[in-house]
């Protein structure tokens, strides 16, 4: 009886322990790095946006560029509905005049910031181009990972990070909210 | 429905064609066969797919041997520039204690026209595979859990099939000679 209650005791405890740990999100910082046209932009300026989408991308990366419409895309769709959109460019050897010229190209309306010495990459752990992180207006991370589940469009199976999107804006917990993918490790300042 | 089926059945023949071919050279440069009546020629290159249970045989099977794996694709560019130094690897250490496999992550579709001619024009003297996994998410997880699919990455196994580094990015001749020059000199003082 009392090997029973014992067992019973050690569930709940390791339920109460394992529920705890699932509802705890990853925070970060508020910070504030400068556009191409050097115009200093903070996390605080998003608010009150119903979420914030960072995207950590690149010039040069194949599957970056891959993302390039489908990111514009997911501006334009998902900008009226109350979420903004950060680009950042964390690579060491992609610079403003180089960024600016290829945001203009590719028609990004959303900002790109440049990330000297890969500050915010490491204090994020990004480590590949694209990866995306979802924040709520407390910058709790709801959402880390790919846009979705293949670099060519056509082959897309799971449209994850509109997914997630989809349900932050119906109020409803993100289901799968870790995914990965191959793509462009950061170039990080050694 | 009707196109997951096709998907199925294209993959379906591609393993079964793959499973007919004649065993060759395993140093030979190979590509994927699409149609499957006709006989192989001498010409003919086959890069040999690879799926979880493969890949656990390659990591697990030693035969004494220092393993290691490096993930790539032809459009990532730091894997072009890193690529001299690992066939420097392989010719200034022999096979007769490391064995050295790549493994691409480019998409089955550009094998013609993209894995076949970049292997055939650098005379790659080591085993190459294409990575057979339904999703992405798989073959990472597979290899580590903690790598979020950055490449090119090189996972070092050591001659009992243990992971023992994960470098992740563009790596040099040195690190690569070190990392495995650590695991061959504590096996030579064992």
């Amino acid at each position: 009886m009392m090997k029973r209650l014992f067992t019973a005791a050690l569930i709940g405890f390791i339920t109460v322990l394992v529920l705890q740990a699932a509802g705890t999100k990853k925070k970060i910082e508020n910070f504030t790095l400068s556009d191409y046209n050097n115009v200093q932009h903070s996390l605080t300026d998003c608010n009150p946006s119903k979420a914030i989408v960072l995207m950590f991308i690149a010039t040069q990366c194949p599957v970056s560029n891959a993302y390039n419409e489908r990111m514009v895309q997911l501006y334009k769709d998902y900008t009226s509905k109350g979420v903004a959109f950060i680009g950042i460019n964390s690579n060491k050897q992609e610079g403003i005049d180089e960024i600016k010229e290829h945001a203009q190209e590719h028609g990004f309306l959303f900002p790109i910031l440049k990330d000297n010495n890969n500050t915010i990459a490491d204090k994020l752990g990004a480590s590949v181009t694209p990866e995306i992180f979802v924040l709520n207006t407390k910058f709790e991370i709801l959402y880390h990972g790919r846009i979705d589940d293949s670099k060519k469009e056509a082959k897309v199976s799971s449209n994850d990070l509109r997914t997630a999107l989809d349900a932050i804006l119906t109020g409803k917990p993100v289901e799968n909210t870790e995914t990965k993918a191959f793509g462009c490790s950061i170039k990080r300042v050694k | 429905m009707m196109i997951k089926q096709l998907l199925f059945f294209s993959l379906l023949s591609t393993i079964m064609i793959c499973n007919g071919c004649k065993s060759r050279n395993v140093q030979e440069v190979r590509s994927v066969k699409k149609s499957g009546t006709e006989e192989l020629t001498s010409s003919d290159r086959i890069v040999e797919l690879i799926d979880r249970a493969g890949l656990q045989k390659l990591i697990h099977e030693r035969h004494g041997k220092t393993l290691l794996l490096n993930i790539w694709a032809t459009w990532c560019m730091p894997y072009i520039e890193e690529f001299p130094d690992l066939v420097k690897l392989y010719l200034s250490q022999g096979a007769d204690t490391l064995e050295i496999v790549g493994i691409s992550v480019d998409d089955s579709d550009d094998v013609e026209s993209k894995v076949v001619p970049f292997l055939e024009k650098h005379t790659v003297p080591f085993k190459v595979y294409l990575a057979h996994f339904v999703k992405q998410d798989e073959f990472i997880n597979s290899l580590d859990s903690t790598w979020n699919g950055a490449i090119p990455a090189t996972f070092i196994y050591d001659s009992l099939g243990n992971q023992r580094f994960l470098m992740i990015g563009q790596s040099t001749f040195n690190q690569f000679k070190y990392k495995v020059g650590q695991l061959q000199t504590k096996r030579r003082v064992l």
